[in-house]
């Protein structure tokens, strides 16, 4: 599903219609990561959502996209112009990679995916395999990005299609999923992505209220 | 014959911690699929994987009539958790491992590595001979990539009535290759008892001998990797 300036501005005008027809407010929420500053929660969101996915079992996941947070100096910092430690950072991070792309099989549990994660880098797009809990099971394969993945915004995700099971044995190529099912199986990454941007939210304030209790113990 | 699969891994935590959130992931007559944890010690988890597949059999008779079967098919994955070097050892697994890997990465909160082993058999065999304390021959052997001209390698498979260590050497001379699998020949209990090895870290053992060799196997298993 695009997450481009158009379909925000169909977003707004369908919500508007539907408020009316409701006669109340319709609560949404909107999937975006940017407040976490932390590496480990932005990539938390993926983990969870993937693994929680109501219906599914995760099997695979075979892309991932991980990317270096890098923040700027803020505004009160003091910035020396024509600063000579600015310009060796500069000519440092000529060296320094910023993103990377993994393709494979089990990719989180491989030694570069943790490597990176160790050094911290994020998970900003991700491909996946889950299999439905329902007879006759398909292997659905999905795929979850942000747009601006710096700023953790325009959260786009796809059902892929299918891997159907054949003699017990799932097939080798990937299958179009029916529309009606489609639907289903986006409206509950929806409602997965809403209920872990909470979890991560109450997550992060409670580490937050932490830091203060142990900066501040009186 | 036992197949048995070794893996490298790093573990997040102690085996004991790892062995209860496997634990908390059971096999139930509800879930599809789940472990069976039969002993967790601080060096070692034992238990089992289980999978179980619900799928539909349609039968045509020959007026064009269908039926459709529910069915059910479960597969099994013995396995031991190692805390050192060999860190997992998976015995008559499926041929697809994925989902038992990322059964465990969900166990170990997305902050485990697992990697596949490749080892030198010869080391392997100089290992187990010293371990078992017999003389080992290989009769069967499988080399391939070797360098045979510029372009052009050739993979190469030996079956003898005595040990082919010897004729390999002659027949490669200093040519490149790669020792994939062997075919190992040991005198014991009366018998002689026939075990396969692969350079990717596997085993076949007679299922009558599993018990005695599979713990010398493991022990005499080379903790260098190749390159």
């Amino acid at each position: 599903m695009p997450a481009n300036d158009r379909m925000n501005v169909i977003f707004g005008r369908l919500k508007d219609k539907l408020d009316i027809k409701q006669k109340r407010v319709i609560q949404t929420i909107r999937i975006e990561i940017g407040e976490f500053e932390s590496p480990a929660l932005r990539t938390e969101f993926f983990t969870a959502l993937i693994s929680k996915l109501k219906g599914f079992s995760l099997r695979n996941v075979t892309s991932v996209k991980v990317e270096r947070l890098i923040i700027s100096p803020e505004e009160s910092e003091l910035d020396f112009e024509d600063d000579q430690e600015d310009e060796e950072a500069e000519q440092e991070a000529l060296a320094l990679v910023k993103k990377v792309a993994l393709k494979g099989d089990t990719l989180l549990a491989s030694e570069e995916y943790q490597s990176f994660a160790e050094k911290g880098f994020f998970i900003t797009s991700i491909i996946w395999r889950s299999m439905l809990k329902k007879v006759p099971h398909p292997m659905i394969e999905f795929e979850a990005a942000f747009e601006e993945p710096i700023h953790g915004k325009g959260f786009k995700y796809f059902v892929r299609g299918a891997y159907n099971m054949v003699d017990k044995h799932y097939t080798k190529t990937i299958r179009p999923v029916d529309a009606d099912d489609k639907e289903l199986y986006l409206s509950i990454i929806e409602d997965t992505a809403a209920s872990t941007i909470n979890a991560l939210r109450k997550k992060f304030q409670t580490e937050v209220n932490d830091s203060q209790v142990q900066e501040d113990p009186a | 014959m036992n197949r048995v699969r070794w893996l490298n891994a790093q573990w997040p935590s102690t085996m004991r911690t790892i062995g209860s959130k496997l634990k908390a992931m059971p096999f139930s007559e509800d879930s599809l699929d789940g472990f069976a944890i039969e002993r967790i010690r601080d060096e070692f988890i034992e238990g089992r994987y289980i999978e179980k597949y619900l799928y539909q059999e349609i039968i045509a008779d020959p007026f064009g009539k269908e039926e459709v079967i529910e069915r059910a098919s479960y597969r099994s994955t013995e396995f031991t958790l190692f805390s050192q070097f060999p860190c997992i050892e998976l015995r008559n697994n499926q041929r697809s491992i994925k989902e038992f890997i990322n059964r465990l990465l969900l166990a170990c909160n997305f902050t485990l590595i697992v990697s596949p082993i490749t080892v030198n058999l010869l080391d392997w065999i100089t290992a187990l001979q010293n371990a078992t304390g017999k003389t080992i021959i290989i009769d069967s052997l499988q080399v391939s990539g070797v360098a045979l001209e510029e372009g052009i390698t050739g993979k190469i498979l030996l079956k003898g009535d005595r040990d082919v260590r010897e004729a390999i050497g002659n027949i490669v001379g200093s040519k490149k290759y790669t020792l994939e699998k062997v075919q190992v020949k040991i005198a014991a209990e009366g018998k002689i008892i026939s075990i396969h090895l692969a350079n990717n870290g596997m085993a076949k053992i007679p299922p009558d001998h599993t018990s005695s060799f599979l713990p010398l196997l493991r022990q005499s298993f080379p903790e260098k990797k190749l390159e």
